[in-house]
Protein backbone atom coordinates (compact mmCIF):
# COMPACT_ATOMS: atom_id res chain seq x y z
CA UNK A 1 0.00 0.00 0.00
CA UNK A 2 1.19 3.28 -0.45
CA UNK A 3 3.06 4.72 2.41
CA UNK A 4 1.70 5.73 6.17
CA UNK A 5 1.85 9.18 5.80
CA UNK A 6 0.53 10.22 2.67
CA UNK A 7 -3.29 9.12 2.64
CA UNK A 8 -4.97 9.19 -0.60
CA UNK A 9 -8.53 9.01 -1.20
CA UNK A 10 -9.70 6.15 -3.40
CA UNK A 11 -11.87 8.40 -5.42
CA UNK A 12 -10.01 11.31 -6.91
CA UNK A 13 -12.19 13.57 -7.81
CA UNK A 14 -11.96 13.92 -11.47
CA UNK A 15 -14.77 15.02 -14.12
CA UNK A 16 -16.52 12.83 -15.45
CA UNK A 17 -15.95 11.45 -19.68
CA UNK A 18 -18.80 11.91 -21.42
CA UNK A 19 -17.87 10.71 -24.69
CA UNK A 20 -19.35 12.20 -27.49
CA UNK A 21 -21.47 9.80 -29.62
CA UNK A 22 -20.51 9.12 -32.91
CA UNK A 23 -22.74 7.21 -35.83
CA UNK A 24 -20.74 6.07 -38.80
CA UNK A 25 -19.37 3.01 -40.23
CA UNK A 26 -17.60 1.37 -37.43
CA UNK A 27 -20.57 2.23 -34.76
CA UNK A 28 -22.88 0.35 -37.16
CA UNK A 29 -20.05 -2.27 -37.46
CA UNK A 30 -20.53 -2.33 -33.66
CA UNK A 31 -23.59 -2.46 -33.22
CA UNK A 32 -24.22 -5.46 -35.44
CA UNK A 33 -21.14 -7.40 -33.26
CA UNK A 34 -23.38 -6.58 -29.94
CA UNK A 35 -26.18 -7.82 -31.71
CA UNK A 36 -24.19 -10.89 -32.59
CA UNK A 37 -22.28 -11.71 -29.56
CA UNK A 38 -25.10 -10.76 -27.05
CA UNK A 39 -27.79 -12.71 -28.88
CA UNK A 40 -25.24 -15.53 -29.21
CA UNK A 41 -24.66 -15.37 -25.21
CA UNK A 42 -28.64 -14.93 -24.47
CA UNK A 43 -29.67 -17.74 -26.78
CA UNK A 44 -27.18 -20.44 -26.59
CA UNK A 45 -28.47 -21.89 -23.04
CA UNK A 46 -31.99 -22.26 -24.56
CA UNK A 47 -30.82 -24.67 -27.39
CA UNK A 48 -31.13 -28.17 -27.11
CA UNK A 49 -29.91 -31.16 -28.56
CA UNK A 50 -31.17 -34.65 -28.21
CA UNK A 51 -33.83 -33.99 -25.66
CA UNK A 52 -31.56 -32.10 -23.50
CA UNK A 53 -29.29 -28.53 -23.24
CA UNK A 54 -26.64 -28.19 -26.30
CA UNK A 55 -24.42 -26.44 -24.16
CA UNK A 56 -24.23 -27.70 -20.66
CA UNK A 57 -21.43 -27.27 -18.12
CA UNK A 58 -22.79 -29.63 -15.63
CA UNK A 59 -20.66 -28.93 -12.87
CA UNK A 60 -22.93 -30.79 -10.34
CA UNK A 61 -22.41 -33.34 -12.49
CA UNK A 62 -19.04 -33.04 -13.41
CA UNK A 63 -19.79 -33.38 -17.18
CA UNK A 64 -19.50 -30.61 -19.60
CA UNK A 65 -22.22 -31.10 -22.83
CA UNK A 66 -21.02 -29.29 -26.26
CA UNK A 67 -23.90 -30.45 -28.96
CA UNK A 68 -23.21 -34.04 -29.51
CA UNK A 69 -20.03 -34.01 -27.22
CA UNK A 70 -19.63 -34.47 -23.75
CA UNK A 71 -16.43 -34.47 -21.98
CA UNK A 72 -15.61 -35.90 -18.43
CA UNK A 73 -13.20 -34.13 -16.16
CA UNK A 74 -10.84 -37.11 -17.43
CA UNK A 75 -10.45 -34.95 -20.59
CA UNK A 76 -10.25 -31.67 -18.86
CA UNK A 77 -6.98 -31.58 -21.05
CA UNK A 78 -9.10 -30.44 -23.76
CA UNK A 79 -9.97 -28.09 -21.74
CA UNK A 80 -6.73 -26.39 -21.28
CA UNK A 81 -5.99 -27.48 -25.27
CA UNK A 82 -9.19 -25.14 -26.50
CA UNK A 83 -7.97 -22.34 -24.00
CA UNK A 84 -4.62 -22.34 -25.66
CA UNK A 85 -5.95 -22.29 -28.99
CA UNK A 86 -8.30 -19.30 -28.25
CA UNK A 87 -5.16 -17.24 -26.57
CA UNK A 88 -3.03 -18.10 -29.72
CA UNK A 89 -5.99 -16.99 -32.12
CA UNK A 90 -6.00 -13.53 -30.15
CA UNK A 91 -2.24 -12.92 -30.38
CA UNK A 92 -2.43 -13.87 -33.97
CA UNK A 93 -5.27 -11.65 -34.55
CA UNK A 94 -3.61 -8.99 -32.57
CA UNK A 95 -0.29 -9.49 -34.59
CA UNK A 96 -1.94 -8.90 -38.21
CA UNK A 97 -4.98 -5.96 -36.85
CA UNK A 98 -4.14 -4.94 -33.55
CA UNK A 99 -7.13 -4.75 -30.84
CA UNK A 100 -9.74 -5.71 -32.95
CA UNK A 101 -10.90 -7.70 -29.68
CA UNK A 102 -11.18 -4.80 -28.13
CA UNK A 103 -13.54 -2.81 -30.30
CA UNK A 104 -15.81 -5.02 -31.38
CA UNK A 105 -15.76 -8.82 -29.54
CA UNK A 106 -14.60 -8.35 -25.58
CA UNK A 107 -17.54 -8.78 -23.29
CA UNK A 108 -16.36 -5.70 -21.61
CA UNK A 109 -16.87 -3.71 -25.04
CA UNK A 110 -20.40 -5.44 -26.01
CA UNK A 111 -21.87 -5.22 -22.60
CA UNK A 112 -20.56 -0.99 -22.20
CA UNK A 113 -22.21 -0.60 -25.45
CA UNK A 114 -25.51 -2.23 -24.20
CA UNK A 115 -25.79 -0.49 -21.05
CA UNK A 116 -25.22 3.02 -22.42
CA UNK A 117 -27.74 2.57 -25.19
CA UNK A 118 -29.69 2.19 -22.24
CA UNK A 119 -28.63 5.55 -20.61
CA UNK A 120 -29.62 7.32 -23.56
CA UNK A 121 -32.80 6.04 -23.96
CA UNK A 122 -33.25 7.42 -20.19
CA UNK A 123 -31.14 10.31 -20.01
CA UNK A 124 -31.12 11.20 -23.80
CA UNK A 125 -27.96 11.91 -25.64
CA UNK A 126 -24.41 13.80 -24.29
CA UNK A 127 -25.81 17.27 -24.11
CA UNK A 128 -29.13 16.62 -22.46
CA UNK A 129 -27.30 13.91 -20.06
CA UNK A 130 -24.31 16.82 -19.09
CA UNK A 131 -26.76 18.89 -18.12
CA UNK A 132 -29.71 16.25 -16.51
CA UNK A 133 -26.33 15.62 -14.14
CA UNK A 134 -25.81 19.38 -13.50
CA UNK A 135 -29.73 20.02 -12.32
CA UNK A 136 -30.83 20.12 -9.15
CA UNK A 137 -32.81 17.13 -8.28
CA UNK A 138 -36.08 17.68 -9.74
CA UNK A 139 -38.88 15.38 -10.64
CA UNK A 140 -37.68 14.47 -14.27
CA UNK A 141 -34.05 13.66 -12.87
CA UNK A 142 -35.57 11.23 -10.43
CA UNK A 143 -37.65 9.72 -12.93
CA UNK A 144 -35.07 9.47 -15.85
CA UNK A 145 -32.60 8.10 -13.35
CA UNK A 146 -33.91 5.78 -11.28
CA UNK A 147 -36.02 4.36 -15.26
CA UNK A 148 -32.33 4.07 -16.29
CA UNK A 149 -31.04 1.98 -12.98
CA UNK A 150 -34.10 -0.05 -13.13
CA UNK A 151 -33.29 -1.27 -16.54
CA UNK A 152 -29.94 -1.57 -15.69
CA UNK A 153 -30.39 -3.55 -12.46
CA UNK A 154 -32.84 -6.10 -14.68
CA UNK A 155 -30.63 -6.60 -17.86
CA UNK A 156 -27.49 -7.36 -15.31
CA UNK A 157 -29.77 -9.81 -13.05
CA UNK A 158 -31.06 -11.61 -16.56
CA UNK A 159 -27.32 -11.47 -17.66
CA UNK A 160 -26.58 -13.28 -14.53
CA UNK A 161 -29.13 -15.77 -14.56
CA UNK A 162 -28.07 -16.84 -18.38
CA UNK A 163 -24.38 -16.69 -17.05
CA UNK A 164 -25.44 -19.50 -14.25
CA UNK A 165 -27.75 -21.15 -16.86
CA UNK A 166 -24.55 -22.63 -18.53
CA UNK A 167 -23.77 -24.27 -16.17
CA UNK A 168 -27.11 -25.95 -14.55
CA UNK A 169 -30.40 -26.61 -16.81
CA UNK A 170 -31.39 -23.39 -17.88
CA UNK A 171 -35.11 -23.76 -17.81
CA UNK A 172 -34.84 -25.42 -14.33
CA UNK A 173 -33.55 -22.21 -13.14
CA UNK A 174 -35.69 -20.24 -14.39
CA UNK A 175 -38.17 -21.96 -12.40
CA UNK A 176 -36.53 -21.61 -9.44
CA UNK A 177 -35.39 -18.64 -9.56
CA UNK A 178 -38.86 -17.20 -10.13
CA UNK A 179 -40.24 -19.08 -6.94
CA UNK A 180 -37.36 -18.10 -5.09
CA UNK A 181 -36.51 -21.78 -4.27
CA UNK A 182 -32.60 -22.17 -6.13
CA UNK A 183 -30.08 -23.28 -3.99
CA UNK A 184 -28.31 -20.91 -2.29
CA UNK A 185 -24.89 -21.03 -4.64
CA UNK A 186 -27.11 -20.68 -7.52
CA UNK A 187 -28.38 -17.38 -6.23
CA UNK A 188 -25.29 -16.47 -5.01
CA UNK A 189 -23.77 -16.90 -8.63
CA UNK A 190 -26.42 -15.13 -10.27
CA UNK A 191 -26.38 -11.99 -7.81
CA UNK A 192 -22.12 -12.33 -8.21
CA UNK A 193 -22.10 -12.09 -11.74
CA UNK A 194 -24.74 -9.53 -11.86
CA UNK A 195 -23.20 -7.24 -9.87
CA UNK A 196 -20.41 -7.69 -11.80
CA UNK A 197 -22.06 -7.38 -15.08
CA UNK A 198 -23.93 -3.81 -13.71
CA UNK A 199 -20.48 -2.39 -12.05
CA UNK A 200 -18.35 -3.11 -15.04
CA UNK A 201 -20.62 -1.65 -17.81
CA UNK A 202 -22.41 0.89 -15.91
CA UNK A 203 -20.27 2.36 -14.11
CA UNK A 204 -16.26 1.33 -14.74
CA UNK A 205 -16.53 1.27 -18.52
CA UNK A 206 -13.29 2.02 -19.88
CA UNK A 207 -11.29 2.16 -16.48
CA UNK A 208 -11.67 -1.39 -16.79
CA UNK A 209 -9.35 -1.09 -20.11
CA UNK A 210 -6.68 1.25 -18.57
CA UNK A 211 -6.15 -0.02 -15.21
CA UNK A 212 -7.23 -3.93 -15.07
CA UNK A 213 -6.99 -5.23 -18.27
CA UNK A 214 -3.94 -7.52 -18.62
CA UNK A 215 -4.33 -7.92 -22.61
CA UNK A 216 -4.16 -3.60 -22.43
CA UNK A 217 -0.73 -4.15 -20.97
CA UNK A 218 0.67 -6.76 -23.83
CA UNK A 219 -0.26 -4.74 -26.77
CA UNK A 220 3.48 -3.81 -27.53
CA UNK A 221 4.23 -7.10 -27.17
CA UNK A 222 2.18 -8.54 -30.04
CA UNK A 223 2.94 -5.30 -32.11
CA UNK A 224 5.11 -4.15 -34.33
CA UNK A 225 5.25 -2.06 -37.73
CA UNK A 226 3.37 -3.94 -39.96
CA UNK A 227 0.20 -4.10 -37.03
CA UNK A 228 -2.91 -2.52 -37.95
CA UNK A 229 -3.47 0.38 -35.68
CA UNK A 230 -5.83 3.46 -35.57
CA UNK A 231 -3.39 5.86 -36.67
CA UNK A 232 -3.77 9.70 -37.51
CA UNK A 233 -2.31 10.71 -40.99
CA UNK A 234 0.34 13.35 -39.48
CA UNK A 235 1.77 13.69 -42.94
CA UNK A 236 -1.88 14.86 -44.02
CA UNK A 237 -3.44 16.62 -41.57
CA UNK A 238 -0.35 18.62 -40.14
CA UNK A 239 -0.43 21.33 -39.70
CA UNK A 240 -3.45 21.60 -37.90
CA UNK A 241 -5.75 24.87 -37.79
CA UNK A 242 -9.18 26.17 -38.10
CA UNK A 243 -10.23 27.50 -41.43
CA UNK A 244 -13.79 29.30 -42.22
CA UNK A 245 -13.89 27.14 -45.63
CA UNK A 246 -12.56 24.10 -46.85
CA UNK A 247 -10.77 26.12 -49.70
CA UNK A 248 -9.71 28.95 -47.42
CA UNK A 249 -6.69 26.93 -45.71
CA UNK A 250 -2.98 28.32 -46.42
CA UNK A 251 -0.79 25.95 -45.75
CA UNK A 252 -2.62 23.90 -43.14
CA UNK A 253 -3.31 20.45 -43.26
CA UNK A 254 -6.57 18.29 -43.64
CA UNK A 255 -6.88 18.69 -39.77
CA UNK A 256 -9.65 21.50 -38.95
CA UNK A 257 -8.45 20.98 -35.22
CA UNK A 258 -12.25 20.69 -34.36
CA UNK A 259 -11.38 17.67 -31.53
CA UNK A 260 -14.26 15.89 -32.72
CA UNK A 261 -12.01 13.05 -32.35
CA UNK A 262 -10.66 13.78 -28.71
CA UNK A 263 -14.12 14.61 -27.43
CA UNK A 264 -15.66 10.98 -28.70
CA UNK A 265 -12.97 9.25 -27.85
CA UNK A 266 -14.08 7.26 -24.81
CA UNK A 267 -10.57 7.01 -23.05
CA UNK A 268 -10.17 10.61 -23.43
CA UNK A 269 -6.80 10.73 -25.61
CA UNK A 270 -5.62 12.32 -28.35
CA UNK A 271 -5.18 9.97 -31.07
CA UNK A 272 -3.50 12.38 -32.74
CA UNK A 273 -0.60 12.08 -30.12
CA UNK A 274 0.15 8.81 -32.08
CA UNK A 275 -0.45 5.29 -30.30
CA UNK A 276 -1.31 4.80 -26.88
CA UNK A 277 -1.99 2.23 -24.84
CA UNK A 278 -4.85 3.83 -23.95
CA UNK A 279 -6.36 3.20 -27.35
CA UNK A 280 -8.90 0.66 -27.12
CA UNK A 281 -9.47 0.63 -31.06
CA UNK A 282 -13.09 1.58 -30.96
CA UNK A 283 -12.80 3.75 -34.26
CA UNK A 284 -15.11 6.18 -32.39
CA UNK A 285 -12.19 8.76 -33.87
CA UNK A 286 -12.56 7.33 -37.19
CA UNK A 287 -15.99 7.83 -37.75
CA UNK A 288 -15.70 11.03 -35.88
CA UNK A 289 -13.22 12.84 -38.19
CA UNK A 290 -14.32 10.81 -41.40
CA UNK A 291 -18.39 12.89 -40.94
CA UNK A 292 -15.76 16.50 -40.67
CA UNK A 293 -13.83 15.40 -43.92
CA UNK A 294 -17.11 14.46 -45.21
CA UNK A 295 -18.81 18.13 -44.25
CA UNK A 296 -15.38 19.82 -45.46
CA UNK A 297 -15.47 17.52 -48.92
CA UNK A 298 -11.59 16.12 -47.50
CA UNK A 299 -11.08 12.75 -48.26
CA UNK A 300 -11.82 10.09 -45.57
CA UNK A 301 -9.69 8.45 -43.82
CA UNK A 302 -7.06 11.53 -42.15
CA UNK A 303 -7.48 9.15 -39.16
CA UNK A 304 -8.00 5.45 -40.33
CA UNK A 305 -6.86 2.25 -40.17
CA UNK A 306 -3.39 1.43 -40.92
CA UNK A 307 -0.01 0.23 -40.43
CA UNK A 308 2.77 1.87 -38.78
CA UNK A 309 5.03 0.74 -42.45
CA UNK A 310 2.37 2.15 -44.38
CA UNK A 311 2.31 5.53 -42.88
CA UNK A 312 5.86 5.68 -42.85
CA UNK A 313 5.46 5.85 -46.71
CA UNK A 314 6.37 1.38 -46.97
CA UNK A 315 4.09 -1.89 -48.17
CA UNK A 316 2.93 -3.59 -44.97
CA UNK A 317 3.25 -6.97 -45.12
CA UNK A 318 1.11 -9.88 -43.85
CA UNK A 319 2.78 -12.49 -43.61
CA UNK A 320 6.01 -11.80 -41.82
CA UNK A 321 8.07 -14.09 -39.29
CA UNK A 322 5.69 -13.29 -36.62
CA UNK A 323 2.25 -13.87 -38.07
CA UNK A 324 3.88 -16.90 -39.84
CA UNK A 325 4.36 -18.73 -36.78
CA UNK A 326 1.66 -17.95 -34.73
CA UNK A 327 -0.53 -19.00 -37.72
CA UNK A 328 1.18 -22.25 -38.36
CA UNK A 329 0.88 -23.20 -34.47
CA UNK A 330 -2.60 -22.24 -34.54
CA UNK A 331 -3.43 -24.25 -37.67
CA UNK A 332 -1.34 -27.59 -35.84
CA UNK A 333 -2.72 -27.38 -32.69
CA UNK A 334 -6.44 -27.04 -33.82
CA UNK A 335 -5.75 -29.90 -36.60
CA UNK A 336 -4.86 -32.21 -33.67
CA UNK A 337 -7.34 -30.66 -31.54
CA UNK A 338 -10.04 -31.67 -34.00
CA UNK A 339 -8.29 -35.48 -34.36
CA UNK A 340 -7.82 -36.14 -30.87
CA UNK A 341 -11.70 -35.16 -30.76
CA UNK A 342 -12.70 -37.53 -33.50
CA UNK A 343 -10.44 -40.23 -32.14
CA UNK A 344 -11.30 -40.04 -28.80
CA UNK A 345 -11.94 -43.24 -27.33
CA UNK A 346 -16.06 -43.51 -25.93
CA UNK A 347 -15.42 -46.03 -23.34
CA UNK A 348 -13.15 -45.34 -20.10
CA UNK A 349 -11.78 -48.69 -18.66
CA UNK A 350 -10.06 -49.28 -15.62
CA UNK A 351 -8.86 -52.40 -13.63
CA UNK A 352 -7.77 -52.81 -10.14
CA UNK A 353 -6.30 -55.84 -8.39
CA UNK A 354 -7.66 -56.91 -5.45
CA UNK A 355 -4.96 -56.52 -2.95
CA UNK A 356 -6.25 -58.63 -0.54
CA UNK A 357 -5.42 -62.32 -1.83
CA UNK A 358 -2.37 -62.66 -3.80
CA UNK A 359 -4.70 -65.69 -6.17
CA UNK A 360 -6.57 -68.49 -5.53
CA UNK A 361 -6.78 -72.03 -6.51
CA UNK A 362 -10.41 -73.27 -8.47
CA UNK A 363 -11.71 -76.47 -10.00
CA UNK A 364 -10.21 -78.29 -12.74
CA UNK A 365 -6.68 -77.17 -11.87
CA UNK A 366 -6.66 -73.43 -12.34
CA UNK A 367 -5.84 -70.41 -10.54
CA UNK A 368 -7.73 -67.67 -10.46
CA UNK A 369 -7.30 -63.71 -9.41
CA UNK A 370 -9.56 -60.97 -8.57
CA UNK A 371 -10.17 -57.35 -9.77
CA UNK A 372 -12.32 -54.52 -9.97
CA UNK A 373 -12.93 -53.13 -13.44
CA UNK A 374 -14.42 -49.11 -13.62
CA UNK A 375 -16.17 -48.65 -16.96
CA UNK A 376 -17.96 -45.52 -18.09
CA UNK A 377 -19.41 -44.87 -21.15
CA UNK A 378 -18.90 -41.39 -22.44
CA UNK A 379 -21.06 -41.88 -25.33
CA UNK A 380 -24.77 -40.31 -25.48
CA UNK A 381 -25.90 -43.75 -26.35
CA UNK A 382 -26.25 -46.89 -24.84
CA UNK A 383 -23.53 -49.63 -25.42
CA UNK A 384 -23.17 -52.90 -25.01
CA UNK A 385 -20.03 -54.34 -25.04
CA UNK A 386 -18.17 -58.29 -23.45
CA UNK A 387 -14.80 -57.98 -21.45
CA UNK A 388 -11.78 -60.34 -21.96
CA UNK A 389 -8.67 -61.07 -21.06
CA UNK A 390 -6.11 -61.89 -23.31
CA UNK A 391 -2.38 -62.81 -22.49
CA UNK A 392 -1.79 -66.66 -21.35
CA UNK A 393 -2.94 -69.77 -22.55
CA UNK A 394 -6.19 -70.67 -22.00
CA UNK A 395 -6.95 -67.44 -19.41
CA UNK A 396 -10.56 -66.65 -18.87
CA UNK A 397 -12.60 -63.75 -17.63
CA UNK A 398 -15.57 -64.50 -15.40
CA UNK A 399 -18.29 -62.47 -12.97
CA UNK A 400 -18.98 -59.68 -15.90
CA UNK A 401 -21.92 -61.45 -17.71
CA UNK A 402 -21.81 -62.31 -21.14
CA UNK A 403 -22.89 -58.59 -22.06
CA UNK A 404 -22.66 -55.74 -20.12
CA UNK A 405 -25.12 -53.06 -21.31
CA UNK A 406 -24.17 -49.05 -20.43
CA UNK A 407 -26.66 -46.51 -20.79
CA UNK A 408 -25.93 -43.22 -21.99
CA UNK A 409 -22.91 -41.75 -19.45
CA UNK A 410 -23.40 -44.27 -17.19
CA UNK A 411 -20.10 -45.41 -15.03
CA UNK A 412 -20.16 -48.95 -13.27
CA UNK A 413 -17.94 -51.11 -11.30
CA UNK A 414 -17.71 -54.57 -11.75
CA UNK A 415 -15.93 -57.37 -9.60
CA UNK A 416 -14.35 -59.78 -11.66
CA UNK A 417 -12.47 -63.41 -12.08
CA UNK A 418 -9.50 -64.03 -14.14
CA UNK A 419 -8.18 -67.77 -14.13
CA UNK A 420 -5.75 -69.67 -16.25
CA UNK A 421 -4.37 -73.17 -16.00
CA UNK A 422 -1.91 -73.57 -13.24
CA UNK A 423 1.15 -74.84 -15.20
CA UNK A 424 0.52 -71.35 -18.37
CA UNK A 425 3.33 -69.93 -16.79
CA UNK A 426 6.09 -70.06 -14.47
CA UNK A 427 5.05 -68.85 -10.87
CA UNK A 428 5.31 -65.67 -10.41
CA UNK A 429 3.76 -62.16 -11.65
CA UNK A 430 3.44 -61.77 -15.29
CA UNK A 431 1.20 -59.06 -17.65
CA UNK A 432 -2.46 -59.79 -19.09
CA UNK A 433 -4.68 -57.55 -20.66
CA UNK A 434 -8.09 -56.79 -20.53
CA UNK A 435 -9.82 -55.77 -23.04
CA UNK A 436 -13.66 -54.50 -23.31
CA UNK A 437 -14.63 -55.47 -27.09
CA UNK A 438 -18.04 -55.25 -28.93
CA UNK A 439 -20.02 -58.47 -28.30
CA UNK A 440 -19.38 -61.55 -30.34
CA UNK A 441 -16.64 -60.21 -32.70
CA UNK A 442 -13.08 -59.73 -32.61
CA UNK A 443 -13.39 -55.93 -32.70
CA UNK A 444 -11.58 -54.55 -29.17
CA UNK A 445 -12.73 -51.25 -28.19
CA UNK A 446 -10.12 -50.35 -25.67
CA UNK A 447 -7.95 -52.49 -23.40
CA UNK A 448 -6.13 -52.05 -20.09
CA UNK A 449 -3.02 -54.01 -19.07
CA UNK A 450 -3.06 -55.80 -15.57
CA UNK A 451 -0.73 -58.23 -13.39
CA UNK A 452 -2.04 -61.86 -12.91
CA UNK A 453 -0.09 -64.10 -10.32
CA UNK A 454 0.60 -67.70 -10.63
CA UNK A 455 2.02 -70.42 -7.69
CA UNK A 456 5.39 -71.53 -8.31
CA UNK A 457 4.82 -74.92 -9.09
CA UNK B 1 5.73 -2.12 -22.44
CA UNK B 2 4.18 0.98 -20.64
CA UNK B 3 5.78 2.36 -17.85
CA UNK B 4 3.66 2.87 -14.59
CA UNK B 5 2.42 6.19 -13.66
CA UNK B 6 5.05 6.20 -10.77
CA UNK B 7 8.13 5.88 -13.41
CA UNK B 8 6.96 8.51 -15.21
CA UNK B 9 5.48 10.57 -12.90
CA UNK B 10 2.47 11.33 -14.75
CA UNK B 11 -1.27 11.59 -14.06
CA UNK B 12 -3.51 9.11 -15.71
CA UNK B 13 -6.83 9.01 -15.46
CA UNK B 14 -9.39 9.81 -12.83
CA UNK B 15 -8.16 6.70 -10.80
CA UNK B 16 -6.22 7.62 -7.50
CA UNK B 17 -2.78 5.32 -7.55
CA UNK B 18 -4.01 3.56 -4.31
CA UNK B 19 -7.38 3.05 -5.96
CA UNK B 20 -5.08 1.15 -9.27
CA UNK B 21 -3.72 -0.97 -6.63
CA UNK B 22 -6.64 -2.29 -5.05
CA UNK B 23 -7.99 -2.84 -8.07
CA UNK B 24 -5.15 -4.25 -9.39
CA UNK B 25 -4.56 -6.86 -6.71
CA UNK B 26 -7.90 -7.85 -6.60
CA UNK B 27 -8.51 -8.17 -10.03
CA UNK B 28 -5.23 -10.04 -10.90
CA UNK B 29 -6.18 -12.53 -8.59
CA UNK B 30 -9.17 -13.37 -9.31
CA UNK B 31 -8.25 -14.11 -13.27
CA UNK B 32 -5.63 -16.40 -11.34
CA UNK B 33 -8.48 -17.70 -9.31
CA UNK B 34 -10.61 -18.61 -12.49
CA UNK B 35 -7.61 -20.23 -14.40
CA UNK B 36 -6.61 -21.82 -10.56
CA UNK B 37 -10.44 -23.56 -10.54
CA UNK B 38 -10.39 -24.56 -13.81
CA UNK B 39 -7.50 -26.80 -13.13
CA UNK B 40 -8.24 -27.88 -9.45
CA UNK B 41 -11.47 -29.14 -10.79
CA UNK B 42 -10.69 -30.62 -13.92
CA UNK B 43 -8.26 -32.99 -11.65
CA UNK B 44 -10.15 -33.29 -8.65
CA UNK B 45 -13.80 -34.00 -7.52
CA UNK B 46 -14.67 -31.79 -4.48
CA UNK B 47 -16.68 -34.76 -2.83
CA UNK B 48 -13.78 -37.56 -3.19
CA UNK B 49 -12.01 -34.37 -1.09
CA UNK B 50 -15.06 -34.13 1.54
CA UNK B 51 -14.89 -37.96 1.85
CA UNK B 52 -11.22 -37.84 2.81
CA UNK B 53 -11.41 -34.60 5.14
CA UNK B 54 -14.77 -34.78 6.32
CA UNK B 55 -17.05 -37.80 5.89
CA UNK B 56 -19.42 -37.13 8.58
CA UNK B 57 -20.78 -33.20 6.81
CA UNK B 58 -23.44 -33.73 4.15
CA UNK B 59 -21.51 -31.05 1.68
CA UNK B 60 -22.28 -30.21 -2.24
CA UNK B 61 -20.17 -30.56 -4.78
CA UNK B 62 -20.92 -26.82 -5.32
CA UNK B 63 -20.20 -26.01 -1.85
CA UNK B 64 -16.95 -27.57 -2.70
CA UNK B 65 -16.58 -25.36 -5.88
CA UNK B 66 -16.94 -22.26 -4.52
CA UNK B 67 -14.68 -22.99 -1.55
CA UNK B 68 -12.09 -23.86 -3.58
CA UNK B 69 -12.55 -20.72 -6.02
CA UNK B 70 -12.71 -18.55 -2.98
CA UNK B 71 -10.03 -19.96 -0.69
CA UNK B 72 -7.49 -20.05 -3.85
CA UNK B 73 -9.09 -16.08 -4.97
CA UNK B 74 -7.60 -14.91 -1.28
CA UNK B 75 -4.24 -17.01 -1.65
CA UNK B 76 -3.55 -15.33 -4.81
CA UNK B 77 -4.65 -11.71 -3.54
CA UNK B 78 -1.91 -12.25 -0.90
CA UNK B 79 0.55 -13.02 -3.19
CA UNK B 80 -0.50 -10.29 -5.30
CA UNK B 81 -0.21 -7.80 -2.41
CA UNK B 82 3.46 -8.99 -0.70
CA UNK B 83 4.14 -8.47 -4.24
CA UNK B 84 2.95 -4.64 -4.51
CA UNK B 85 4.71 -4.60 -1.08
CA UNK B 86 7.86 -5.69 -1.43
CA UNK B 87 8.26 -3.70 -5.03
CA UNK B 88 7.27 -0.52 -3.42
CA UNK B 89 10.20 1.61 -3.11
CA UNK B 90 10.86 2.68 0.67
CA UNK B 91 10.51 5.66 1.82
CA UNK B 92 13.95 7.36 3.04
S1 LIG C 1 -8.18 6.95 -29.84
FE1 LIG C 1 -9.97 6.79 -28.55
S2 LIG C 1 -11.68 6.95 -29.97
FE2 LIG C 1 -9.88 6.49 -31.19
S3 LIG C 1 -9.91 4.29 -31.38
FE3 LIG C 1 -8.60 4.78 -29.66
S4 LIG C 1 -9.96 4.65 -27.91
FE4 LIG C 1 -11.28 4.78 -29.71
S1 LIG D 1 -11.82 14.88 -35.98
FE1 LIG D 1 -10.38 14.98 -37.65
S2 LIG D 1 -10.42 17.08 -38.26
FE2 LIG D 1 -11.35 17.02 -36.28
S3 LIG D 1 -9.66 17.40 -34.89
FE3 LIG D 1 -9.82 15.21 -35.10
S4 LIG D 1 -8.37 14.73 -36.71
FE4 LIG D 1 -8.77 16.88 -36.82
Amino acid sequence: MTSPTTIEPMYASAPKIYPREVSGRFARLRVAAVWLLLGLFYAVPWLRWEGRQAVLFDLPARQFHIFGLTFWPQEFLFMAWLLVLAALALFFVTAVAGRLWCGYACPQTVWTEAFIWMERLAEGPRQRRIKLDRAPWNAEKVLRKSAKHLMWVLFALFTGYTFVGYFTPVDVLAGRLLTFGAGPWETFWVGFYAFATWGNAGFLREQVCLYMCPYARFQSAMFDRDTLIISYDLERGEPRGKRARAASRTGLGDCVDCTLCVQACPTGIDIREGLQYECIACAACIDACDSVMDRMGYDRGLIRYATQRSMDGGESRVLRPRTVIYGVLLLLLAAAFVAAIALRSPLELEVLRDRNMLYQEIAGGRIENSYTVRLVNKRQQPVEIELRATGLPGIELSGAGPVIELGPGELRALGVRISAPAGAAPGGGHEVTVEAAVPGESQVILGRRTRFFLPAN
Amino acid sequence: MDPGPEETGSEIGPWSRRRQVVAAILWSSFLAACAGSVLLFGLLDPLDVFAISTPALPVSRMTGYAIGFFFLWLVAALAAWLARTLLARPRP
